[in-house]
């Protein structure tokens, strides 16, 4: 199992960490490491003791940011220079963590290729719902094939 | 002819949503989410939103009560089946019509003018409690537990 970190600014970690949790419940070796402005100096240090800790346990762990560039990302990716098996991603969204925190078998870096793919397909302009003008009889197509419902 | 390969029962306000889609799909192995409500088979908006949060890979059907009881026993053995449903009255519809359901899990009841909270997250009103009894009478297993990595809790809260 991949250990992940969610880290950035102000209570983007642990909101983002909660919302996870509504849907997809409890997740092991999944911490939040906030970044606000009560621990802007002590931050360094909480989220290198975050990644070693989770790197103890699970050999590979997974920083997903929020920002690129931004404090929590610059910091991870300082992190990650001494540290093999440590990955970093950036513009951490909740589709991407739902994906990513169940898919936890292959490595830290196949990990991070994945919350890039499924973060970017989690971003679109939704089409208007149009009510339909004859409601189509949906499962029609369905009934009576004999080969299923 | 063979019996529906139905693998789960769900009471749930919300109907298809991301506890549903993501951890009780997860857990119960289904590969079809079949929504069982005459509301939401008469609108395709409703629908469409439901099929917004459906787990990819798995296919989703909206059947009115009487469609459900109709067609369930064309159901194919490779057909892993979710049911969803709003209420114990559209269960206890479902059973008496013939559907097989053995066991009826009891997750979003939300609380409304003339119902009770009897569980966290589950709030009856008589009528309920009634189509709950009738429900185990005919055999049906109850189980009050919101998602899967929480317990259950004891199903004879609904009757005091």
């Amino acid at each position: 199992m991949v250990g992940c970190i969610i880290t950035g600014h102000g209570g983007f970690a642990p909101g983002l960490k909660a919302a996870y949790e509504m849907i997809g419940g409890d997740a092991e070796d999944f911490v939040a490491v906030p970044f606000t402005n009560e621990n802007t100096a002590e931050y360094p240090d909480e989220l290198v003791a975050a990644i070693d800790d989770l790197l103890a346990r699970d050999g590979e762990v997974v920083v997903f940011c929020d920002l690129m560039g931004g404090q929590p990302c610059q910091q991870a990716m300082l992190a990650q220079v001494s540290r093999p098996g440590v990955e970093v991603v950036c513009g951490a969204n909740l589709p991407m963590l739902l994906e990513c925190l169940m898919s936890r078998d292959g490595t830290a870096a196949e990990l991070a290729d994945l919350a890039q793919e499924i973060g970017r397909m989690g971003v679109a302009h939704v089409e208007r719902l149009e009510a339909d003008a004859a409601p189509a009889d949906a499962d029609a197509a369905f009934a009576g094939e004999g080969d299923g419902i | 002819m063979a019996e529906p390969n139905i693998v789960f029962v769900r009471i749930d306000n919300r109907l298809i949503h991301g506890q549903v889609a993501t951890q009780w799909n997860n857990t119960v192995g289904s590969n079809l989410i079949l929504v069982a409500n005459d509301e939401v088979a008469k609108n395709t908006m409703r629908q469409k939103l439901m099929n917004m949060a459906a787990p990819q890979g798995v296919a989703t059907r909206y059947f009115s009560i009487q469609k459900t009881i109709d067609v369930i026993h064309k159901a194919a053995p490779r057909q892993h089946i979710f049911i969803v449903l709003e209420t114990p009255q559209d269960a206890l519809r479902l059973v008496e019509g013939g559907v097989p359901i053995k066991k009826l899990n009891i997750g979003n009841m939300h609380m409304s003018e003339g119902k009770r909270q009897v569980a966290t997250t589950v709030a009856v009103d008589d009528d309920d409690v009634a189509a709950f009894r009738k429900l185990r009478e005919l055999g049906v297993e109850l189980q009050i537990q919101r998602v899967p990595s929480i317990p259950p809790e004891d199903p004879e809260k609904l009757f005091r």
